[in-house]
């Protein structure tokens, strides 16, 4: 919830202050897993990996992570709209393969296995402590996105979703700026993605379907563009809903009828159509708006 | 050609600009004294507005030099020539909706300050001191259109005219030394007019070097030092007012319209 959060807030601000939708999000998560991952996996365990203090990996992830998005950022983010929002996708699907093909390089279909755990200070960071840990982070990365949001930086990328001619006329040097935000954003989900990596101690690619790069935008739109704390709620919410419907969909029947084994993935994809269509629809500024909105109200009455 | 010389706050030399086969801006020079004020006319579809984005940086043009206070800022991007004190207002420009009028005018800002994402995110008291020149200087800027009453309302909740006010306060804010407005009272009633009239005579008393794009001749005849008209991307008048106005080739190219 709290990894899904970090992400969402990183998009958040560049879909909902700077109007860049990306739907590549969950490619960089799963960077930032995997480059945790191979940076400190012991050499014995796995023929690729450099065996590194965990902890130096997961410092590396988000580094990495948002090298990456610097590089293949300059391209992309020359296309604009629907264009960016396929592009991204498609760079998801690029990593995806990678992933499944590379198997000397990533572990393939069979995963990534033997990563050490995460100690600081004698400490094995797992469990509860790894919950507040990532918590504690998602609240650096908010504060940075709430000090940013309100900063010159900040009103320049509201001002490019607004219009990226009137931006660069009030002297906005836009291309550098999306750019710059892209490449946070890509960090706040290697950091994420570099977390994960040390809750589970094992990757294994289908943690990191296209559905999570949906389910990353998903968040954001419910919780309310151009809010930060829209998107942590987004987060939250969400997750929340995929708990209860993964426990929902895992059974075996339902109202007598044999379930197939597709069942679970089915109604994830089904659900957030219908969140999504459904907030759209009685919130279209998102969840958070909406209760602001409806708190301020009562607080006239 | 009358203008100025060597001072010149702007100057356009022989820019031409096509689009496919239509020569929208042919061969066009002039150049702009600083502090003055000049109006830029012509028919639909003369090329005003393309020229206007030629100079702003907005669009590259074909052949031609392009100088502002001296510098050749022809191969400049647009906001590089921005943040060298010339402000652009477009025909149609949109506010930011979800903020308040406040925080639209210090967008403007941008065009002379310099903390960057990191300073943004960490807030150094360097930032800190510049978020209060900032904000400072971004009330001023509203006072100056008379805005200073609507500081903290949501921008989407302005009129059109305040919509415009407020598009002038932001780029003020910038503090441009030249300024490009492209039809700023289009659209506009009366006495919004005659307030923004009062807005360009007194941004002219600073010493603000204006260059409007305008259809209106009432407004022209009102605030213009120097009038250029174009016809088919070509200059076919340039003077004070009165002296367009009687100028036959300008008649000519408005006939029917009845402009003047
Ligand atoms: N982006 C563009 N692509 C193609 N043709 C264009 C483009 N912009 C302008 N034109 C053409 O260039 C010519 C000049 O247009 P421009 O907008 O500069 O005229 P204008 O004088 O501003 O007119 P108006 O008074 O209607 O605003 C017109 O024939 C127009 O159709
Ligand atoms: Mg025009």
């Amino acid at each position: 919830m709290g990894l899904s959060a970090m992400v969402a807030i990183g998009l958040s601000l560049l879909m909902g202050f700077a109007g860049q939708v990306s739907l590549g999000q969950g490619a960089f998560y799963a960077l930032g897993a995997y480059a945790a991952g191979l940076l400190s996996v012991p050499k014995e365990l796995f023929a690729n990996g450099l065996g590194l203090d965990p902890l130096l990996a997961l410092a590396a992830a988000p580094l990495l992570t948002a090298t990456v998005a610097a590089v293949v950022g300059v391209p992309l983010l020359r296309l604009r709209g629907h264009y960016l929002a396929f592009a991204t996708l498609a760079l998801h699907l690029i990593l995806l393969s990678v992933i499944f093909g590379e198997e000397r390089l990533t572990g393939g279909q069979t995963g990534l296995i033997g990563i050490p755990a995460l100690e600081v200070g004698g400490r094995t960071i797992t469990g509860n402590l790894h919950t507040a840990v990532v918590w504690a982070l998602v609240v650096v990365c908010f504060v940075i996105a709430q000090n940013l949001v309100r900063s010159r930086a900040g009103r320049g990328l509201q001002a490019i979703a607004t219009s990226e001619a009137s931006a660069a006329a009030a002297g906005v040097d836009v291309a550098s700026y999306k750019l710059r935000l892209f490449v946070l954003a890509a960090g706040f989900a290697g950091l994420a993605g570099g977390l994960y990596t040390y809750l589970l101690l094992y990757l294994s690619p289908d943690a990191f379907t296209l559905l999570i790069s949906i389910e990353f935008v998903v968040m954001v739109a419910v919780g309310g563009l151009g809010s930060v704390s829209g998107a942590v709620l987004g987060a939250v919410v969400v997750t929340l809903l995929q708990y209860y419907l993964q426990k929902f969909g895992t059974r075996q029947e339902l109202l007598g009828l044999d379930l197939p084994i597709q069942t679970p993935t089915v109604a994830r994809i089904g659900v957030y159509g219908l969140i999504f269509v459904l907030v759209m629809l009685f919130f279209p500024r998102g969840l958070l708006p909406a209760f602001t909105g409806a708190l301020r109200r009562l607080g006239r009455r | 050609m009358r203008g100025a010389g060597d001072g010149a706050a702007c100057r356009v030399e022989g820019v031409s600009k096509a689009f496919g086969a239509v020569r929208a801006v042919r061969d066009v020079s002039f150049a702009v004294e600083p502090g003055s004020l000049t109006c830029l006319i012509g028919p639909n579809g003369a090329g005003k507005s393309t020229l206007l984005h030629c100079i702003s940086g907005f669009l590259r043009h074909d052949a031609g030099r392009i100088e502002i206070e001296g510098t050749d800022v022809s191969r400049w991007p647009a906001h590089r020539r921005a943040r060298n004190g010339l402000g652009t207002v477009f025909q149609t420009t949109r506010p930011l909706e979800r903020l308040d009028v406040w925080t639209n005018a210090m967008v403007g800002c941008h065009a002379w300050t310099r903390s960057d994402f990191l300073a943004g995110i960490l807030r150094p008291p360097r930032q800190r001191r510049e978020e209060r020149e900032i904000r400072e200087a971004s009330r001023e800027a509203l006072a100056l259109v008379g805005l200073e009453q609507r500081l903290l309302d949501a921008a989407d909740a302005l009129p059109i005219g305040q919509l415009r006010l407020l598009s002038i306060a932001r780029v003020l804010a910038q503090r441009p030394r030249v300024l490009l407005l492209d039809e700023p009272v289009a659209g506009l009633r009366a006495a919004e007019k005659r307030q923004l009239t009062t807005v360009f005579r007194d941004l002219r008393e600073r010493g603000l070097t204006q260059v409007l794009v305008e259809h209106d001749m009432q407004f022209v005849g009102s605030v213009a030092d120097r009038v250029i008209v174009l016809d088919r991307g070509a200059v076919i008048a340039d003077g004070p007012p009165e002296q367009v106005r009687g100028d036959e080739r300008v008649i000519s190219a408005y006939l029917g319209t009845a402009v003047l």
